[in-house]
């Protein structure tokens, strides 16, 4: 793998998020990269995430939800245009309610299915820059479980689809990229609806040498509030930002390696609602 | 080339859901809960379901036919300390209309008790969840019943009222009972309970059971019949009504 497939493969590390709706990051760059790809080109990834989210008020009605989750993918290029792939996480979840009662639950999430299509490029700059539009749709996969409350589920068990449109511009040693994504999430489990979200994406990435490279991300989401049986969460919702550091090291020319974390730098949340820290690796592997 | 992709794609499924991480597992401890009741109780002797006959403090013969008391909402307190504790007259406050707000550490669900049933039998008003720590107390508000109000009585229309007692007294010296009725919808200010122990709520102690009771036998005392219409002896009733709500028992 070349230094180049640093940057084509590994612009962010996919970073969604346990409540399955509160996406952050551009979760189809690491299996599909951002190059006019070449037919048939086959993909595997896995990458882990490690977070913990707080609910409500400190002390009175706050909910702690600690996170690990593994996602393993496979991206496919059906030609020089068109990517295709799919992700399907492991998910443990831990959550603590102020009155002491917790739940832990280890189960596969819900499936996530995208394409990411090439309409551009620049043909008289060597696809210097390439830019189209990304869709796909999250599928209820999770199997959801009686007495388990929603934000503990593995999934919602719903359909989250999503349209955006993404821009990657690759002059060595830099790269930058920008995508905007819109995903609208119907009814799941509990009768649960997510709010609908716009996530973005800033980022820039610099080679240090052809095996080490440092990216630095903006990462936003907004989205409305949750509603459950038509009564909205007042908790949730607002506009949130990660501050995105990562090393992304080529073991091989096949196998990347990748560490990093997402810092909330914009806190903007309705209610009592905070996220920390997002710890995240993973490693890429082209067959 | 996609013949592959499939067949890499269905082993992938396969392995995740079927032999990988496909198995699920799930542990739920249960927390803190803590249940509320309520109950009618007469101060001299317990009295059967049905009509409730009974004297004040004057003498005067009352005989309640239909009786019925909102408890709006029940909040565990961690500080007691505060004039509110006083044992001191409740004076009525203004109407409120906010809506009972449920949180992990007060009951926001409204019940009708119907004073009728009887003496002694619990009536279950909810459950919930708080923190732990240590409560000394709870207050008790006294509220007109909305929509969602539990155990609304289907022949008696109960919203928007705090109190409704159909009955008769029978003065002293006299032998004819005067009926009376007495719809009320004011809101009578918080009854702060303090516990005569403390409860501790923690790892090791997680559920309690915290009963009150309504000494409606104490309602009419002081209160001049002869002015029942007034609002001074409505206001002094309900006074009553406050101050005869009191903690039972806690386990």
């Amino acid at each position: 793998m070349s230094l180049k497939s640093i940057f084509i493969y590994f612009i962010f590390i996919p970073s969604s998020f346990a409540c399955s709706t509160c996406t952050v990051g551009d979760p189809t760059l690491s299996l599909m990269g951002t190059e006019k790809s070449f037919e048939g080109r086959l993909r595997f990834s896995a990458d882990y995430l490690s977070r913990i989210e707080k609910m409500g008020l400190e002390g009175f009605n706050q909910t702690k939800l600690t996170e690990q989750r593994l996602t393993m993918g496979l991206g496919y290029s059906w030609n020089e245009k068109l990517n295709l792939s799919m992700r399907l996480p492991m998910v443990r979840k831990q959550l603590q309610f102020v009155n002491l009662a917790e739940q832990t639950h280890s189960g596969i999430g819900d499936l996530d299915i995208s394409a990411k299509l090439t309409i551009s490029s620049d043909e008289q700059y060597s696809h210097r820059y390439l830019w189209g539009i990304i869709g796909g749709s999250r599928l209820p996969t999770a199997q959801k479980i009686n007495n388990l409350d929603i934000d503990g589920q593995s999934g919602t068990g719903a359909f989250v689809p999503n349209i955006g449109a993404w821009y990657g511009f690759y002059q060595y040693p830099y790269f930058l990229y920008a995508s905007g994504v819109y995903h609208y999430a119907f009814e799941g489990f509990d009768n649960f609806k997510a709010g609908d979200a716009f996530v973005s994406t800033f980022a820039g990435q610099v080679a240090f040498n052809h095996s080490l490279a440092f990216q630095l991300a903006l990462e936003t989401r907004w989205s409305k509030q949750n509603t459950t049986n038509n009564q909205t969460d007042p908790d949730s919702g607002g506009t949130l930002g990660f501050l995105s550091p990562k090393i992304i090291y080529s073991i091989t020319p096949d196998i990347l390696l990748n560490v990093g974390v997402q810092i909330p730098v914009i806190k903007k949340l309705k209610g009592n609602h905070q996220e920390d820290t997002t710890l995240q690796f993973g490693v890429v592997y082209d067959f | 080339m996609i013949f592959k992709f499939l067949f890499i794609s269905l082993i992938f499924m396969i392995n995740l859901t079927g032999c990988g991480g496909g198995g699920s597992s799930t542990t739920i401890q249960e927390g803190i809960t803590v249940s509320f009741s309520a109950m009618p109780l007469s101060t001299t002797q317990k009295l059967p379901i049905g009509n409730k006959t009974f004297k004040t403090t004057e003498g005067v013969q009352i005989t309640l036919k239909k009786a019925f008391l909102v408890i709006w909402s029940v909040k565990l307190e961690t500080e007691c300390s505060s004039s509110n504790f006083a044992q001191w007259f409740d004076w009525l406050i203004p109407q409120a209309f906010a809506h009972a707000q449920e949180t992990p550490t007060q009951l926001g669900v409204p019940n009708v008790i119907d004073i009728l049933s009887d003496d002694g039998n619990l009536l279950k008003l909810g459950e919930i969840y708080p923190p732990p720590s240590t409560y000394c107390g709870a207050t008790v508000e006294l509220m007109k019943a909305d929509e969602d109000t539990q155990y609304l009585p289907k022949e008696t229309p109960m919203l928007n009222k705090v109190l409704y007692i159909e009955g008769d007294y029978i003065p002293i010296g006299r032998n004819e009972a005067i009926p009376f009725v007495i719809d009320l919808a004011k809101t009578p200010r918080p009854r702060n309970l303090k516990f005569p122990v403390s409860l501790l709520l923690s790892t090791t102690k997680r559920t309690a059971q915290i009963n009150f009771q309504i000494n409606y036998d104490r309602w009419f005392d002081g209160v001049d019949f002869n002015a029942l219409t007034e609002e001074t002896q409505k206001d002094f009733l309900l006074n009553n009504v406050t101050n005869f709500l009191k903690y039972q028992s806690g386990v």
